[in-house]
């Protein structure tokens, strides 16, 4: 029951996500636009590039969605809602974001075209970027927490929330969840101008539907994570608790999708310099600057 | 009411369900560019439209204006690369050769664009499904077999056999079919030698140098074997040419084939790519009988698992999952197939997952040009400095494996380990496995020159263009990408050839004109120039109202062209918010019923401010597509001044010069400062209206009559000073030369984009602010 009840909140989540970005995107607030594209889309058809690898055109849609879901699963709503509390929930959501890369890369090769072969690539680039600040973070929360369970990790929020006691892992954490997400300005594999919609540019009909649902669904599962690592989850005064984590997950949905609007894409090799040279040994000193603060706080 | 291509099925209550969805959301694929678009007047959004990057994405084909047929070519293979269903939407436009009769033909104006979309909205409504389904068959989109040898690409044959050099069973390829291929005349003639030349065939092959792979210091004039290990020597480029053009030169057929039919294809796939032995050429067959194409082995060919011929194309064509299309494809499964040849062929270019697509191997291992002269000394390609530490400076160091550093450490060892592992060995004849099929990717790669990171990639030529969503339209560019980065590029313009010069010969009060015919994005500037050239013949000088009031006519165009270029670009760089907000004012700038408004110009002030201010712009675009110092007399307009070359027609224009105009002059030469320039001058002009005051409009004096004589007369375009020479007799026109400014910069692209990564690569192109349309060749 809480499966089903968690899998129609990620899908209105999902739903509220897109009606957000095409918000940021357009500038106007339409309510039924994604439910009228989503139909539209069912209702073209569904090509398949000539001699594209079967195999892997087929299944990076799927795959890209399987990884948000799965990743949503040990992501708690309130202290009882949650599909599976793992113990190393906060380990199992980066595990499950790897498969994201896998997906990419397949809609790259999958298609048989140069551009999504290209757009694929860059995301191979994108990964080895965004990797380390993916992880390094939430390290630091779970010391904090002194656990990798999710409803662990927010209730060690209840006096200050990890935003505001480690900043500098909340930002490199949001930056890296944007990145994951391939959101502008880390938009490389889906480049609308540069590579003509990149990796989702060969898909049409059902498998775009499926794309377009699993990349807001992965948006979806990403500021669920950062609310959960440093907002405080469900913490809150007043509301119930799950209502708290749906504002939250929003508030920082929003955040991600219209961050992006004012910049432009950012080169390859800029993302790999900063993240490498600027963005690693932020999160060490991150590391450090938490470790500090839980030894000095202990003493 | 039906759609050109709908979808197969009968009508039931959720598909008409899902048929009022797909008439409410229409994406449109814009032919030739949004930009157009909007210097004519047209808001895309406002009309329920909403622009995609890809036709794969789209549901409405909507052409705006007179389509050359070039691009109507290209707009035919975008058709045919949209789903159903979809249509087609004409706006402003003739009958367009090559394509559907169009679903709704409108004027060119908003109001004809509302009424057509909402047309449309009704066929798709009623007609998005339907029983019965056109079979589309393009000439456009038609390919045919062609057969290569993976190792010599410029050895193709119609037929399968071996190949002549070196003896392998030769390939499938698919390549441009039945149309006339535009031949290379279409090319701005400074790249002629980069296509004809290296289209080589069997004759050429005897004049080229031919040298061998392990030893560069062996060169003969025509193909043998090497005296020193016996293997067979590879084609060089011509022994006349320098190394640098060597290296901006495309390889064998691939040239002919990607130049000439990226006109005619969007993003078909380039001519050297992949064998097609599947089910495109067996269903290409039913339709087109005759073909050869079934000669193929296509069974041989066929992976295990995917049924071949026409109804595993059908079925695989026909997606199964929604039970809607059981019913349909199985009495449609010809059209399906039909409909899914031309189709399916990706929106973009393929990648051959096999051999026969790379670059020949010429010299050996990292080499990639021999320096004639002396051929003990080689040269590494002339690549435009990013910072990036691999990077020779002086790109005339001899290349040896312990000066490159990290390319010579990973070079050495591993050549000789591929070399062998590849069956390339001293002794024996050829690199290739028995049967000419697959060969790994280390020994495809061995001999290929490796780009500036190092890292050994397969060379896959693909177009970018002339429909592509961050180029200008009408641009046929096409880039062999090793990696992501730019190997070599090629430029084509016939698409948007018009035969506009044979118009020109006429009366001279007509002149004007048919020259503001030229270019759709500056009617203006060519307007007047022709006016200024009639006035020169004359020996007439204008009063001052009438050049003031040019001058505002002038600026605002000129206004108007920067902020659409501004939209592209930063579409193009991802900056959403910028390309929207410069799209909105560009608009507003068409639409201004006079140039005197002040909230817009206001408005585009504090536009320009903001946009100038844009966080990380300056990184994004710093360094980018700088040319030569060697090139510079070839550079006009804002690419000039970004260089810091002051010229500008408008510095002779006494009406400017008493109006306290300035150049607008920025150091760098890249995108960045060509960005800067070209909003500098949004705000010059502004101000020059500002001075020029808010005037009466006089009449266009008339033009003297039986005028004679011949005349020059400059006027600086948006993108650079334009010249026209003018030969008039008795009151006519007799000859007309054109000089445009895009012509100069198309010729600037290859050396600007070689060794660039892919998107700099298109970032520097597009801050070129090329106008395909004036170079009309």
């Amino acid at each position: 029951m809480t499966t089903v009840a968690l899998t129609l909140v990620l899908l209105v989540g999902a739903y509220l996500v897109a009606v957000l970005e095409g918000w940021t995107a357009t500038g106007r607030f339409r309510p039924a636009a994604p439910l009228v594209a989503g139909l539209a889309l069912f209702g073209r058809e569904s090509l398949v590039p000539r001699r594209a690898d079967r195999i892997l055109f087929e299944t990076a849609p799927v795959l890209l969605l399987v990884s948000a879901v799965l990743a949503a699963a040990v992501l708690p709503l309130a202290p009882d809602l949650v599909v599976v509390d793992l113990a190393t929930g906060a380990l199992f959501v980066n595990a499950a974001w790897a498969y994201v890369m896998v997906a990419l890369v397949m809609a790259g090769w999958g298609p048989n075209g140069a551009y999504a072969m290209v757009a694929g690539w860059r995301f191979l680039g994108q990964l080895v970027a965004y990797a380390m600040l993916i992880v390094m973070p939430i390290a630091t929360v779970g010391m904090r927490a002194e656990s990798l369970a999710m409803t662990a990790i927010v209730r060690s929020q209840e006096s200050w929330w990890n935003a505001a006691t480690q900043p500098l892992g909340f930002v490199l954490f949001l930056l890296a969840a944007m990145a994951v997400a391939f959101l502008p300005p880390f938009d490389l594999p889906t480049a609308p101008g540069e590579l003509a919609e990149g990796v989702a540019g060969e898909y049409t009909g059902v498998r775009l539907a499926v794309f377009r649902l699993a990349r807001l669904v992965l948006v979806v599962t990403l500021a669920a994570a950062v609310a959960v690592f440093y907002l405080g989850g469900w913490l809150g005064p007043g509301l119930p608790p799950w209502v708290w984590s749906a504002v939250k997950t929003l508030a920082v949905a929003a955040a991600m999708l219209g961050a992006g609007r004012f910049v432009p894409r950012i080169r390859t090799e800029h993302l790999l310099e900063w993240t490498w040279k600027l963005g690693i040994p932020l999160a060490l000193m991150n590391i450090l600057w938490v470790a500090l603060t839980l030894w000095l706080g202990d003493r | 009411m039906t759609v050109s291509g709908p979808r197969l099925g009968i009508s039931t209550w959720p598909r008409r369900l899902l048929a009022w969805a797909l008439a409410r959301d229409l994406p449109a694929f814009v032919v030739p560019d949004t930009r157009l678009a909007r210097s004519a007047g047209l808001d895309l959004e406002a009309a329920g439209l909403r622009p995609v990057a890809t036709p794969r994405h789209a549901t409405v084909l909507i052409v705006v204006g007179e389509v050359p047929p070039g691009l109507a070519a290209a707009a035919g293979v975008a058709y045919a690369q949209m789903p159903r269903p979809r249509t087609i939407l004409a706006v402003g436009a003739a009958p367009i050769l090559g394509l559907p009769p169009p679903d709704a033909t409108t004027t060119l104006d908003q109001a004809g664009l509302m009424a057509g979309v909402a047309r449309l909205r009704r066929q798709l409504a009623e007609g998005a499904f339907a029983t019965e389904a056109p079979v589309l068959d393009l000439a456009a989109a038609r390919t045919r077999t062609e057969f290569v040898c993976p190792m010599h690409p410029e050895v193709v044959r119609n037929e399968p056999g071996s190949c002549p050099v070196c003896g392998m069973d030769l390939v499938p390829r698919e390549a441009a079919g039945a149309m006339a291929r535009h031949d290379h005349a279409g090319i701005v003639p400074a790249m002629a030698h980069a296509s004809g030349a290296a289209a080589g065939t069997e004759e050429d092959a005897a004049k080229r140098t031919y040298t061998c792979p392990m030893h560069p210091a062996v060169v003969q004039s025509g193909p043998g074997r090497c005296p020193i290990c016996g293997m067979h020597l590879v084609p060089m480029g011509r022994a006349d040419d320098p190394p640098q053009q060597a290296l901006s030169r495309r390889s064998g057929p691939d040239s002919g084939d990607g130049t000439g039919s990226s006109g005619d294809r969007a993003r078909e796939e380039p001519a050297g790519t992949v064998d097609d032995g599947h089910a495109g050429p067996a269903e290409q067959a039913d339709q087109h009988a005759g073909q050869d194409a079934l000669a193929v082995g296509v069974a041989g060919d066929q992976p295990a698992g995917q049924p071949a011929g026409r109804h595993g194309a059908a079925m695989r064509a026909a997606r199964p999952g929604t039970m809607m299309d059981h019913r349909s494809h199985v009495d449609s499964g010809m059209d399906h197939g039909a409909h899914d040849a031309p189709a399916s062929s990706t929106a973009h270019p393929a990648v051959g997952h096999d051999s026969s697509n790379h670059a020949p191997m010429g010299g050996a291992g990292h080499l990639v040009a021999m320096d004639p002269a002396d051929p003990a000394r080689m040269t590494i390609p002339r690549t435009a400095e990013d910072g990036s530490g691999h990077r020779s400076p002086d790109h005339r160091t001899p290349m040896d494996h312990t000066a490159t550093g990290p390319q010579g450490m990973d070079q050495g060892p591993m050549d000789h380990g591929a070399m062998e592992s590849g069956g390339v060995d001293h002794g024996t004849m050829d690199h290739s496995p028995p049967g000419g099929g697959f060969m790994s990717m280390v020994a495809m790669t061995e001999a290929l020159p490796r780009s500036p990171d190092g890292l050994p990639m397969e060379w896959v030529e693909i177009p970018f263009g002339p429909l592509f969503a961050g180029l200008p339209g009408g641009l046929a560019l096409s880039f062999t990408l090793d990696g992501d980065g730019v190997a070599r590029a090629t430029v084509g313009t016939g698409t948007t050839a018009r035969g506009q010069r044979r118009g020109w010969p006429g009366p001279a009060e007509t002149f004007p004109d048919r020259l503001a015919r030229l270019d759709p994005l500056a009617p203006v500037a060519y307007r007047l120039l022709a006016q200024r050239a009639l006035e020169a013949v004359a020996g007439v000088v204008v009063d001052e109202p009438t050049a003031r009031r040019r001058v505002r006519a002038a600026e605002w165009e000129r206004v108007g062209s920067h902020l659409g270029w501004l939209a592209e670009f930063a579409s193009l760089i991802g900056a959403t918010w910028l390309a929207r907000r410069s799209a909105q004012l560009q608009l507003a700038v068409v639409r201004a019923k006079d140039e005197d408004d002040a909230r817009l110009a206001a408005e585009i002030r504090g536009f320009v401010r903001a946009g100038a201010r844009l966080p990380l712009l300056h990184r994004r675009l710093v360094g980018i597509g700088g040319t030569g110092l060697d090139l510079a007399d070839r550079l006009r307009g804002p690419v000039a001044r970004a260089a810091g070359i002051e010229v500008d027609a408008r510095t002779d224009d006494p009406a400017y010069r008493g109006l306290g105009f300035g150049t607008s002059l920025d150091s760098g030469g890249d995108a960045l400062a060509r960005l800067r320039v070209r909003l500098a001058e949004i705000v010059a002009s502004l101000d020059l209206l500002l001075a020029a005051g808010a005037a009466a409009a006089p009449n266009a004096p008339p033009v003297p009559s039986g005028l004679l004589g011949s005349a020059e007369a400059m006027v600086e375009t948006p993108r650079g000073a334009a010249r026209l020479r003018l030969t008039l007799e008795r009151g006519a026109v007799i000859d007309a030369h054109v000089d445009p400014p895009s012509a100069g910069h198309i010729v600037l692209i290859p050396g600007l984009v070689e060794g660039r990564e892919v998107a700099d690569a298109l970032v520097a192109i597009a801050s070129l602010d090329l106008s395909p349309w004036e170079v009309d060749r």
